[in-house]
């Protein structure tokens, strides 16, 4: 991470995150989803978002954290993910958005790698605010797999 | 789009009429209007050419028109040669256009124009002056008040007045010359305007043609037949002339054609032969409409894919949104609010059906291309072939017609190679010396189908089989119906032909024509009878976009079934069906296999009585067992996100009235 970014923070399952806001599309109330019966574990299943058909993944059990239990004020971050053929929109379910910050690029350290109860491997850096420790998740490391398999 | 832009979406305009217009000259040679077209679309290209400086297609185009007015009149016969030749420069005007250089391939052309051209030039002197003596001239004041900013739209003044020169005599008068005209031009400031006058054979047409790039206002065409027509409008709203200074024009134009203002009898007659000219070429262009180029652009707009589909994308999620207004709206007793949601629903189907077919075009449009596919293939393998088509006029989506390309031609491609027989072969089997291949279109229901019939040799199925148990496809103990027998063509690595020629059987061969019909949710079929040849079938649906389906739902999620696949539905108890072990129904005397989706998708409880669904795709049977039938609806298809394309037991999904999503069922996927 060389250069300055916005990050969107927000929390699941008690830990707190941080994304670009380059890949977030928009932030919505998850309603409407429908299963989708045979698809990836990961995924919860879909939403019509304008006409669409999107695909919901649960983010916590796409990272190892376990499983997001939904509620009623449980949030979905639509991303958007560039890839070689297109774009692809998917979205994550979170507990809550907290803010949207400016990040420059020294406040970002390397991230912790080990005993984080997660996969590591998704993340791009850590920031440090006053309290406490965003972990700045990769839109583009946590689907690696599923866009490594697109191109085939 | 920038006029450059333009220019060149215009010229490939031009050049697909061209090719069009060959085509009907390889049917009918000596085809007047044809040559005429032809002709006419080169001059086009010269002129415009000119305009935006692409100077080897001026050249190329130059030779061409030039080697075509010999035809035209008589000098030289259109045949064979030259109609490869000029085959040959429409490929390399395309690819001029697109910026690759293409020199030698141009002075190759025009060699070999020169050498036809030299052959017969002794001819050509005595019939063109008997030519010029046998049509009449008619004169035309052109006033050109080009726009200030027509320097920025990269239209050279110029190449406008040098193509006015070559319509027969003329003369330019500067007006308004302040500044000198060169000064004019190095500055880029123009503050002239130029009247032209013109004495020329060719039709009022011809002249407009050199100002196309031009604004409507920024020109003015004025036919001349009397004297009097210098001091009355239109002539007079731009410019006002002394008397003396409308002799010099008259006398300018008495040079050109002596009898011009002679009599009173002989200006009628100009009229009258003009208005005869004008309902003529009115009665042409009913005619022609459809079937060469030029006069189509009457009342066409070129619209970019991107534009339509947003269209079409806003138009479903209105319609969808107008069901789910209507969702609200269900308990409403207010009688007016009512009928506006009846006049919207209306509304709203209207809008859809229009937009959908605004994406529909003619099958028509890729004629062309075929053509010229199947005239080099057959010329490389030295078989003679007849191309004949019926109901290309039927209307196919867009995106649809595009994609369809390829594979028709791989079809076509092996048809000729490895379907039809040589001229000698033919022969001896008392066929007719050309090979017969039919394309076809039609409509039925949702559907359209598209076939290509060759009366060739046929499939050899004896040869089908053995091939398939060589690969392993087939199992060498099992008979297989001539229909399986069929598909084992579609399956990947397959091929009969014994010798991989480079024409066809590249080892990518039909199975990816099955495989791209099939991702355009359409099928392919073949029959066939040994020695008498072979008919593909395509079946599509008529857009991409548009479904009826059959809403069911199971465990409290609802899902879709295109109708066309549903044979029969029924309601069954859930004891009887899970009796047994086997997954199997009777279903018209014959064992059925059945898929339950609630055990499908692992759930445990059961409803007390299941409704069984007949699926029927391409002959293959399945039944579906779910929760119940909610009802019939025509949806928009949607299809699924690239995280999704694993799940195969769904094919794509649609947005329901409620707002919510339904998934869409690809039955034949459902077992594992």
């Amino acid at each position: 991470m060389k250069n300055d970014i916005h990050g969107l923070l927000f929390s699941l399952q008690k830990e707190f995150f941080g994304i670009s806001v380059e890949n977030v599309l928009r932030v919505i109330n998850l309603e409407n989803l429908i299963r989708i019966p045979k698809a990836p574990e990961f995924i919860s299943g879909a939403i019509n978002l304008e006409g669409n058909v999107v695909p919901v993944v649960d983010l916590a059990k796409k990272i190892d954290l376990g499983k997001t239990p939904i509620h009623d004020k449980s949030k979905v971050i639509i991303l958007e993910i560039n890839n070689d053929e297109g774009d692809i929109q998917v979205g994550v379910i979170i507990d809550d958005v907290l803010d949207v910050v400016h990040i420059s690029s020294s406040e970002i350290q390397a991230p912790p790698l080990e005993n984080m109860g997660f996969d590591t491997n998704t993340l791009d850096g850590m920031y440090k605010s006053n309290e406490h420790f965003y972990m700045i998740l990769s839109a583009k490391k946590i689907f690696k797999r599923e866009l490594a398999e697109l191109v085939q | 789009m920038d006029l450059q832009q333009e220019y060149i979406v215009e010229v490939k305009e031009i050049l697909k009429n061209l090719e069009q217009s060959l085509m009907e000259l390889q049917e009918s040679p000596n085809n007047p209007e044809e040559i005429n077209n032809v002709y006419r679309y080169l001059h086009t290209l010269k002129g415009s050419a000119g305009l935006f400086g692409y100077e080897d297609i001026e050249r190329l185009s130059h030779e061409m028109e030039y080697l075509y007015s010999d035809i035209r009149d008589g000098i030289i016969d259109q045949d064979d040669f030259i109609l490869d030749l000029t085959l040959h420069s429409v490929d390399v005007f395309i690819d001029l256009i697109d910026g690759k250089n293409a020199r030698n391939e141009i002075e190759k052309i025009v060699g070999d124009i020169q050498t036809l051209c030299d052959s017969s030039q002794s001819k050509e002197s005595s019939n063109i002056n008997q030519e010029i003596k046998a049509r009449s001239s008619s004169a035309y004041i052109v006033i050109l008040k080009p726009g200030e900013n027509i320097f920025k739209r990269g239209i050279k003044i110029q190449a406008i007045l040098e193509e006015v020169e070559e319509l027969g005599n003329s003369e330019t008068i500067i007006h308004n010359e302040t500044v000198p005209l060169e000064q004019q031009l190095a500055d880029k400031k123009l503050v002239s305007f130029f009247e032209l006058l013109i004495a020329t054979e060719d039709e009022p047409d011809e002249i407009k043609d050199i100002f196309m790039f031009l604004k409507g206002d920024e020109f003015k065409i004025i036919p001349i037949r009397s004297k009097a027509d210098l001091s009355i409008p239109p002539y007079s709203d731009s410019i006002k002339l002394s008397e003396k200074e409308i002799e010099i024009r008259v006398e300018k134009f008495t040079k050109w054609i002596p009898d011009l203002f002679h009599t009173q009898a002989k200006k009628e007659a100009v009229e009258i032969s003009a208005e005869l000219k004008e309902m003529r070429q009115e009665e042409k262009e009913d005619t022609i409409e459809i079937v060469s180029g030029k006069k189509r652009k009457n009342g066409h707009v070129n619209v970019s894919t991107e534009k339509l589909d947003s269209l079409i994308n806003i138009v479903s999620e209105m319609v969808t949104f107008r069901s789910e207004l209507q969702h609200l709206m269900q308990d409403q007793k207010n009688h007016k609010l009512n009928e506006a949601i009846e006049k919207l629903e209306r509304l709203t189907l209207k809008l859809r059906d229009s937009a959908f077919n605004i994406r529909l075009v003619p099958l028509n449009i890729i004629k062309v291309k075929l053509q010229r596919l199947i005239r080099t293939i057959s010329k490389d393998l030295g078989k003679e072939v007849e191309f004949i088509t019926d109901g290309l006029d039927t209307e196919l989506d867009r995106g649809m017609i595009n994609a369809i390309e390829a594979p028709l031609m791989h079809i076509i491609r092996n048809a000729i190679d490895h379907g039809l027989e040589t001229p000698e072969e033919r022969l001896q089997h008392n066929k007719e010396k050309k090979g017969l291949l039919k394309f076809s279109s039609f409509n039925s229901g949702d559907h359209v189908f598209i076939q290509i019939q060759d009366d060739g040799k046929g499939f050899d199925l004896e040869k089908i089989r053995q091939k398939g148990i060589e690969k392993g496809i087939l199992n060498k103990h099992k008979e297989y119906s001539d229909k399986e027998l069929l598909n084992v063509i579609f399956f990947p690595g397959f091929s009969t032909a014994e010798n991989v020629s480079k024409i066809s059987g590249r080892g990518v061969g039909m199975d990816v024509v099955k495989k791209e019909i099939s991702s355009l949710r359409g099928e392919v079929e073949i029959e066939t009878e040994k020695g008498l040849g072979a008919i593909f079938t395509i079946r599509l649906p008529l857009t991409l976009t548009v479904l009826d389906t059959l809403v069911v739902n199971v465990s409290e999620q609802k899902y879709l079934i295109p109708i066309s696949e549903v044979e029969y539905c029924y309601v069954a108890e859930h004891e009887e069906l899970f009796e047994k072990k086997s997954r199997q129904i009777q279903f018209n005397g014959q064992l059925t296999p059945f898929v339950s989706l609630r055990e499908f998708f692992g759930k445990k409880d059961f409803p007390k009585n299941e409704t069984v669904v007949v699926i029927n795709k391409n002959d293959t049977k399945i039944a579906v067992v779910v929760d119940g039938i909610i009802g019939k609806l025509q949806t928009v298809y949607k299809p699924l996100n690239e995280l999704l394309k694993s799940v195969d037991c769904f094919s794509g999904a649609s947005i329901l009235g409620d707002g919510s999503t339904a998934l869409l069922l690809n039955a034949l996927k459902l077992q594992n």
